[in-house]
């Protein structure tokens, strides 16, 4: 194991709703500096919403977001813009920008946040791309490229201010099995390498299973589940176990309706 | 971030830096540098041995300085990077394209049997 011992981000006891109905409840997680942290779960467990949490697009209702021992959910625009250079964020669709090319998209956040001549960000912008393998595409337009290259594009962008920390939302959806491969390799590499501290937010059990230090199981808001892919390989729990092998019913319903059926039709 | 220009020997720069070299000091750094490759001199020497850290901002501004070596023909040499600086250099593909050194007195000693 590679573990770190520092503690880079903890969220502590973090709870979130929208009109009345509980999305997160109670989140306790901590990730080590320079880690794979995963957070899996299925469509609609709260996982998009922590990651929303953990970016300060979103504020919590309660609890805490310690980054580096700094609450972070407390931190006003100023001390948020500062934040928001320490870590980069890979969207799940990507989000470039059509207008530009590949090699503006990159040169973006240097542009916005850096006094770096044109020259260096030159440079910049060729390792970028050769770090996720596509360094002469830079002057294709992103709709000139298939989905697995605007993935790694956008993972070329979000690295750009060498970040500290990276998010990753669904890095590896709609993604053949060879693409998954590298960028889960790319993930590795840089967290190994370069002690970027990562944190993947992702249903993608195979490559959960590659990438991850350390790993929880989100369910209806709260964590299930934590620990080493070995640990929650080998949980008992039956949610995880139907979690990780993909079966249709068990303890994550099949039916999600809460209402009965005839109930409902007959109550119109 | 400390820098500190030595001059050997009328040939020979040595421009020690110290401290992380990261996007906040690297347009520093590069002002420093590149004024280096000028006539009469035939190596510059960069000497990474207090540097902690290094971004791609700073790997960037040494693939300049490259390419200045190539346009001008003067020598430009790394030396002193600890493994950590080395594994970055390395990440990017780039350890071997530079002229890397365990220290800079090996490189000027090397220059006096050329």
């Amino acid at each position: 194991m590679r573990l770190g011992l520092e503690t880079l981000i903890e969220v502590k006891n973090l709870c979130k709703s929208f009109e009345g109905r509980a999305v997160l409840e109670g989140i306790n997680l901590a990730v080590e500096r320079g880690s794979v942290f995963v957070v899996m779960g299925g469509s609609g467990c709260g996982k998009t919403t922590l990651l929303r949490n953990l970016i300060g697009v979103i504020r919590p209702d309660s609890g805490q977001i310690l980054v580096g021992g700094e609450d972070m959910t407390q931190f006003d625009e100023n001390r948020m813009d500062g934040y928001r250079k320490r870590f980069g964020m890979l969207f799940q669709m990507g989000a470039l920008l059509n207008s530009l090319s590949v090699h503006d998209n990159i040169a973006l956040p240097l542009r916005e946040h850096t006094k770096l001549d044109e020259k260096i960000i030159g440079v910049m912008v060729k390792m970028k791309l050769e770090l996720v393998g596509l360094r002469d595409f830079e002057h294709l337009k992103p709709a000139q490229l298939s989905g697995g290259m605007q993935k790694r594009v956008a993972l070329a962008r979000a690295l750009a201010l060498d970040p500290e920390i990276v998010f990753y939302d669904e890095p590896t959806s709609g993604l053949d099995p060879v693409v998954t491969g590298v960028i889960s390799q790319l993930i590795l590499d840089l967290s190994k390498r370069m002690g970027i501290t990562s944190v993947v937010i992702t249903h993608d059990i195979g490559s959960a299973f590659m990438i991850a230090d350390k790993m929880v199981v989100l369910f209806r808001g709260k964590v299930v589940a934590e620990g080493t892919p070995d640990q929650i390989r080998n949980s008992c729990d039956p949610l995880v176990q139907q979690f990780i092998n993909g079966r249709p019913d068990g303890p994550i319903p099949l039916r999600q309706s809460s209402r009965d059926y005839l109930e409902d039709l007959l109550d119109i | 971030m400390n820098v500190q220009i030595d001059e050997i020997n009328p040939d020979i720069l040595v421009m020690s830096l110290g401290g992380d070299l990261d996007m906040s000091v690297s347009p520093e750094v590069r002002k420093v540098l590149l004024p280096l490759f000028r006539e009469n001199v035939s190596h510059i020497i960069v000497d990474l041995k207090d540097v902690g850290y290094i971004d791609s901002s700073g790997i960037a501004t040494f693939v300049e300085s490259l390419q200045m070596s190539r346009k001008t023909g003067i020598r430009f040499s790394l030396a002193g990077a600890c493994p950590k600086v080395e594994a970055i250099f390395d990440l990017a593909h780039l350890k071997s394209i530079f002229e890397m050194s365990p220290d800079v007195a090996g490189l000027i000693e090397g220059e006096k049997g050329r």
